[in-house]
C-alpha cells in the first residue's frame, strides 16, 4: 500500500542571532489511507512546527528550507498559494487546541459550516446546508438542525471541539491534522472526543496526524508513533511495540518520568537530566546527547546517528540502540 | 437537607492537630436578580482536612467547585456556611483570617503569571517576609530566600535574576519557594504541574515528596491527572458539581472505586503502561450547569446506573467499599458497594 | 498578534527568556536604540540646546524693533528674515522654543503625574474612586479643551503657569485611561494574587508590583503626550490666549505673520516648520520607545496593547 501522505526531510528554520537554526531537521514520516499516526513530544520538540510545514503555514520568520511533502504523490511545497487554499480545509484538514480561537464567535455554527462548504465544494446554499447537518449528525449532535442556530459562545468547550471536528470534517478531507486537540479538556470530555475520532476514522476512512505531548493517549488512538526531540525524529514504529519496548534512550525517559495508573508509588520518578537545548544551540552529534544517560563517548557527541531497525516497521536513531539493542538504552531501573 | 441522614455527618473528620481542616463548607454566589435570584451554590457540604505531612489530592473536572474550596482555605473567600479549623481551632475574625494566610499557602498553576516580572527572584521572596516583619534585617531576609531557593533545587545565585530568565519548571519552583518562605503548615497546589512537560513535571512531583518529607508540611494538591494524584497522594477527594462524591485512601479508591464518577474518570485516563484498558467515555454528556442542578443525584443524568431514586433523593456520602470505610472510604451513591 | 505566537509556542527552543522580558528600563534602551529614538532624540535634544542658550547664541535681541528693516527676507544679517516691525525671526524663534518646550514640558510631567496617580487610584483604590475617576475622565475627556482654554484664560491672566496648567488637564484623563488599563490587565495577574497572598497591602502592591509595570506605557505616552502640547500651545497663542506678547511665542509669531502671508511668506512657514520639527521629534521618541517597550498606546483613545509573549 503506498503512502497517502508522504514527508520527506523536513527541515524548517528561523533566524536566531544572525544564523538559520531547524526547528524541525531532517523530518521523515509516512501515513497511509485510514491510518493514525501520533506524533509524540515535548515543548521545543517542533511537532507542531511540523505540521503546520505541511500546509506550508510556518509562522514568521521561519521558512522550509528543505524537504518534501507528499500528498497523493504530488508535492504540497512545490503547489501554487491558490491551489493550496483548496487543499488546506479540503483534502487535509486541522483541529487545533483551543476551539475558542478557531471558531469565530459572531457568526452561527451553521453560517460557519455551511461557509467552508462553500468555500470548498462551490454548491447550493442547499446543499452546503444539508451536509452541515450531516456531519454535525456524525460528531455527535443529536439535534443538527437546531446546533446550525448556536453561536460558538453558547457552548461548552468540549461541544465547541466537536463543532471544529465538524468544520474539519465538512469537506471530506483524506487527512485530519489534530494539534493538541484534546488537550485542554476535562478528562471525560476528553475521551469522548477520542472515542468520537477513533470511530470517525474507521467509519469515514479519512488518516489522522495527532499531535500530542501526552505520551499516554497514544495507545488509545494512534496505530503508529513518531517520537520527536529538538526537532529531530528519534524513534518511530507500532504504538504498542514503541511503548513496551522503546528503543531510544529519550523514550525510554519519556514513559517512566509520566506516572501511570499502574507505576509504583512512593518511589521517585526518574527524571531526564537537564533541559532541552534551546533552539540553535543543540550540540554536534546526537540531538539528544547533553541529556543522554547512555551516551557513547565519542560517538554520539561528534555523528548524528543513523536509524537502526528495532521490528517490523519499528526503528531508532541511536548509536547506544545500534551497538547494545534495548539493552543498552533501558537506562532506568 | 432532609436526606442528610445522622451517618452523613462526617463521623471521620477529627480536624487534625496541626493542619487545616474544611468543616460542612458551603459557597453559594448570589445571581443577577435583584434578590440573588441565579445564584448557583459552587461548593456544597465538603468537610476535608489536610494534615501536617499529608498529601490529599483534590480531584474533579472544571466547574466542580475546587477552585472555590481551595479559595476558603486559603482565606481570599468566606465561606456562606461552615468553618475553616486551623490546628483544630476554628478559624474567626480578621486576625484569624490573617494568621490563616499566612499558614497556609498557596502556589499557581500558571508559572509564568504568578510572578512579577519586574522583580528579581530575591526581591518576591524577600517581600514576602518584609510584608509579615520576619526575618529581620535586610540581609536577614536575603539570605533567608537564598536558603529557600537551595530547598527547592536552585542556588542562592538565582536571587538577582529576574522570573523572565528561568524555565516554566524553574519557575513553579521558585513558586513553592515563595510559599514555603513563610514556613506555612499546609500548601495549597493548584494545578501546579499540568503546564509542564512531562519530564519536568517528573522533577517537580519528586520535589514535593521529598519537602514533605523533609519539612513536615501538609500539602493539598489539586489535579485533573489522576495517574498524577494517585502516584503523588495519600488520600483523594472526588468532587463533583460542588460536593464530595467520593474520598478515601488513595490505593482502595483508585483500586476499588465506588462512585460511578470515579470509576468513569478512571476508565478516561489515558494510561500508556502495557495492559492498561484501552480508554473509554464512560461519562457521557456534560456536567449539568451549577444554576440548575437536577433534583435528586447531581450525577444522575450522567450516570450509566441512575435509577429513579437516584433521580429523586440526593445520596448521602456513606462508608463504602470493601473494606466499609476503613481508611475513611465514603462514596456519595445509592449504589455503592452494590455489585456492579 | 497570531503570527508570533505561535512560534513563541511551539519553537520552544526559544528558550525560558521569551516572556515578557521587562528588566531594567535603562538597560533596556541601552542595548536596543533605534533610528526612530536616535534621530528623534538627537533633534530633540538640539532644539532643547537652542532653547537654553537662547540667550547667549541668539544674534539680536527678539524684542529688539528695527524698523529699517521691516520685513526683510532670510539672508545675511537676518538669517530667518524679520517681522512686521523688524524684530529678527531667528532670535524670536529661538526665545519661542523656550515658551513652547517648557510649557509643553511641564504640562506633560503635571499631566503624567496626576494621570498616573488617577489612574493608580482607580484600579486600587476601592469601588467609590474607582466610580469618581472615571466619571471625571469622561466629564474632562467629553469638555472641549479649547472651550476650557477659554473659560480659564478669560477669567485669569494667561501666564507660563495657567498655560502649563493648561496642557495637564488636557492630557491627565488620557494618561489616566492609559495606565488604568494597563495597571487593570496587571491587577488580573496571579502574581498580584500571589502578594495579596503573603499579605502585602493594597498600596505596597501597587507602588513595588504593578507601577514598574505600567512605568514602560508611561514612557512610552509621555513624549506622544507632549508632542501634542507643543501643538496646542502654539494653537492657544495662536488663538491669543497664550504667553502675553512681547514674550515671543511659536504661536503668537505664527499670529502676527498671518497677516503678512502674501508679502513675508518665511514668518508663518519657518514658524510652523518649528513647530512640526519639534512634534515630530517627540513622536519619533515616542514611536522608538513603543518599539523597544512593545507597548503599543492609542494616546487618543487610551487603549494599550501590550506585545506581550506568552510561551
Amino acid at each position: 500500500m503506498s503512502a497517502l501522505l508522504q514527508v520527506e526531510d523536513l527541515r524548517v528554520e528561523f533566524p536566531r542571532g544572525g544564523r538559520a537554526a531547524a526547528a524541525v531537521d531532517g523530518v521523515s514520516f509516512e501515513l497511509a489511507a485510514g491510518e493514525c499516526l501520533a506524533i509524540v513530544g515535548e515543548s521545543g520538540s517542533g511537532k507542531s512546527i511540523t505540521c503546520q510545514a505541511l500546509m506550508r503555514l510556518v509562522p514568521e520568520p521561519g521558512r522550509i528550507a528543505s524537504g518534501r511533502v507528499l500528498f497523493e504523490g504530488e508535492d504540497l511545497l512545490q503547489r501554487s498559494e491558490s491551489e493550496l487554499r483548496r487543499v488546506r480545509g479540503g483534502e487535509i484538514a486541522m483541529v487545533f487546541q483551543d476551539p475558542s480561537s478557531t471558531l469565530n464567535p459572531v457568526f452561527t455554527v451553521g453560517h460557519q459550516l455551511i461557509d467552508v462548504i462553500r468555500t470548498h465544494w462551490r454548491c447550493s446554499r442547499g446543499k452546503a446546508r444539508e451536509r452541515a447537518q450531516e456531519v454535525l449528525a456524525q460528531v455527535g449532535f443529536p439535534d443538527p438542525a437546531a446546533r446550525m442556530k448556536a453561536y460558538p459562545g453558547e457552548l461548552s468547550g468540549g461541544l465547541k471541539q466537536r463543532i471544529s471536528i465538524a468544520l474539519a470534517l465538512a469537506c471530506k478531507p483524506r487527512v485530519v491534522i489534530c494539534d493538541e486537540a484534546t488537550t485542554n479538556l476535562d478528562v471525560s470530555i476528553q475521551a469522548q472526543i477520542v472515542e468520537l475520532l477513533r470511530r470517525l476514522k474507521d467509519e469515514l476512512g479519512f488518516s489522522i496526524v495527532f499531535i500530542t505531548h501526552d505520551i499516554g493517549l497514544t495507545p488509545h488512538i494512534a496505530d503508529r508513533i513518531l517520537v520527536l526531540y529538538a526537532g529531530h525524529a528519534v524513534e518511530e514504529g507500532p504504538v504498542r511495540q514503541v511503548l513496551d519496548s522503546p528503543g531510544h534512550p529519550y523514550t525510554v525517559g519519556l514513559l517512566h518520568a509520566a506516572p501511570s495508573l499502574s507505576s509504583e508509588r512512593g518511589v521517585a520518578l526518574p527524571t531526564i537530566p537537564g533541559t532541552v537545548p534551546p533552539l540553535g544551540e543543540l550540540p554536534p552529534g546526537a540531538p539528544f546527547v547533553s541529556r543522554c544517560p547512555v551516551a557513547v563517548a565519542g560517538e554520539c557527541d561528534t555523528a548524528e546517528p543513523g536509524w537502526t531497525a528495532a521490528g517490523p516497521g519499528h526503528r531508532v536513531a541511536c548509536h547506544r540502540f545500534a551497538h547494545d539493542g534495548t539493552k543498552g538504552t533501558t537506562w532506568v531501573r | 437537607m432532609g436526606a442528610m441522614s445522622a451517618e452523613a455527618v462526617p463521623a471521620g473528620l477529627v480536624p487534625p492537630a496541626s493542619g487545616i481542616a474544611a468543616e460542612q463548607i458551603a459557597k453559594r454566589f448570589a445571581g443577577r436578580g435583584r434578590r440573588g435570584e441565579g445564584g448557583v451554590h459552587a461548593v456544597n457540604d465538603v468537610s476535608l482536612s489536610v494534615a501536617a505531612g499529608e498529601i490529599v489530592g483534590l480531584v474533579g473536572e472544571s466547574g466542580c467547585g475546587k477552585s472555590t474550596l481551595s479559595r476558603i482555605l486559603i482565606g481570599i473567600e468566606t465561606p456562606s456556611s461552615g468553618r475553616v479549623l486551623l490546628d483544630g481551632a476554628p478559624v474567626e475574625g480578621r486576625a484569624g483570617w490573617r494568621a490563616l494566610r499566612r499558614r497556609v499557602q498557596y502556589v499557581f498553576q500558571d508559572p509564568y503569571g504568578s510572578l512579577c516580572p519586574t522583580m528579581t527572584i530575591g526581591e518576591t521572596l524577600a517581600d514576602a517576609l518584609a510584608v509579615n516583619d520576619l526575618g529581620g534585617s535586610k540581609a536577614g531576609r536575603r539570605e533567608r530566600a537564598g536558603e529557600i531557593l537551595s530547598q527547592v533545587g536552585l542556588s542562592p545565585a538565582d536571587l538577582d535574576r529576574h522570573p523572565s530568565q528561568f524555565s516554566g519548571g524553574q519557575r513553579q519552583r521558585i513558586g513553592l519557594a515563595r510559599a514555603l518562605i513563610l514556613e506555612p503548615e499546609v500548601v495549597v497546589c493548584d494545578e501546579i504541574v499540568s503546564g509542564l512537560d512531562v519530564s519536568v513535571q517528573a522533577q517537580i512531583l519528586n520535589l514535593l515528596r521529598e519537602l514533605r518529607q523533609r519539612l513536615g508540611i501538609g500539602l493539598l494538591f489539586i489535579s485533573h491527572d489522576l495517574r498524577v494524584v494517585r502516584y503523588l497522594c495519600d488520600r483523594v477527594v472526588v468532587m463533583y458539581l460542588g460536593r464530595i462524591v467520593e474520598e478515601g485512601d488513595v490505593e482502595q479508591v483508585f483500586g476499588d472505586p465506588q462512585h460511578p464518577y470515579t470509576r468513569g474518570l478512571l476508565a478516561s485516563v489515558p494510561d500508556h503502561a502495557p495492559g492498561a484498558p484501552e480508554l473509554r467515555a464512560r461519562v457521557a454528556g456534560e456536567p449539568a450547569s451549577l444554576g440548575e442542578l437536577p433534583s435528586g443525584c447531581p450525577f444522575a443524568p450522567r450516570c450509566p446506573l441512575a435509577a429513579d431514586r437516584c433521580r429523586a433523593e440526593d445520596p448521602a456520602l456513606v462508608a463504602a467499599g470493601a473494606q466499609a470505610g476503613a481508611g475513611g472510604h465514603r462514596a456519595r451513591c445509592h449504589f455503592a458497594g452494590a455489585p456492579r | 498578534m497570531s503570527a508570533t505566537t505561535p512560534l513563541a509556542a511551539s519553537a520552544g527552543p526559544a528558550g525560558p527568556a521569551t516572556a515578557s522580558t521587562r528588566r531594567g528600563l535603562l538597560a533596556t534602551v541601552r542595548g536596543r536604540l533605534n533610528w526612530q529614538l536616535a534621530v528623534g532624540g538627537s533633534v530633540l535634544a538640539l532644539i532643547a540646546l537652542i532653547a537654553l542658550l537662547a540667550p547667549l547664541i541668539a544674534p539680536f535681541d527678539p524684542n529688539r524693533q528695527d524698523l529699517m528693516m521691516v520685513l526683510t527676507s532670510p539672508g545675511d544679517v537676518h538669517w530667518a528674515g524679520t517681522d512686521g516691525i523688524g524684530r529678527d525671526l531667528l532670535s524670536r524663534l529661538m526665545y519661542g522654543a523656550r515658551v513652547s518646550l517648557g510649557v509643553a514640558g511641564l504640562g506633560m510631567l503635571v499631566s503624567i503625574v496626576v494621570g498616573v496617580g488617577a489612574g493608580m487610584l482607580a484600579v486600587f483604590g476601592g469601588k467609590w474612586a474607582e466610580r469618581i475617576v472615571l466619571r471625571t475622565i469622561d466629564v474632562q475627556l467629553a469638555f472641549p479643551y479649547i472651550l476650557l482654554a477659554v473659560a480659564i484664560t478669560s477669567a485669569v491672566k494667561p501666564s507660563f503657569g495657567v498655560l502649563v496648567l493648561l496642557m495637564g488637564l488636557a492630557g491627565w484623563a488620557g494618561a489616566a485611561r492609559v495606565v488604568r488599563s494597563v495597571a487593570l490587565g496587571e491587577r488580573g495577574k496571579d502574581y498580584v494574587r500571589a502578594a495579596e497572598m503573603v499579605g502585602a497591602s493594597r498600596v505596597r502592591i501597587a507602588r513595588k508590583y504593578v507601577f514598574p509595570s505600567v512605568l514602560p506605557s508611561v514612557l512610552v505616552l509621555a513624549p506622544m503626550q507632549m508632542s501634542a502640547m507643543i501643538v496646542f500651545e502654539s494653537t492657544l497663542s495662536f488663538l491669543g490666549m497664550g504667553v502675553r506678547p512681547p514674550t515671543p511665542t511659536w504661536g503668537g509669531i505664527m499670529l502676527e505673520g498671518k497677516d503678512y502671508l502674501a508679502d513675508a511668506w518665511w514668518i508663518t512657514t519657518l514658524t510652523g516648520l518649528a513647530i512640526f520639527v519639534t512634534a515630530l521629534s517627540l513622536m519619533l521618541i515616542g514611536d522608538g520607545l513603543q518599539r523597544i517597550t512593545g507597548q503599543r498606546i492609542d494616546a487618543i483613545g487610551g487603549t494599550v496593547e501590550s506585545r506581550e509573549e506568552k510561551s
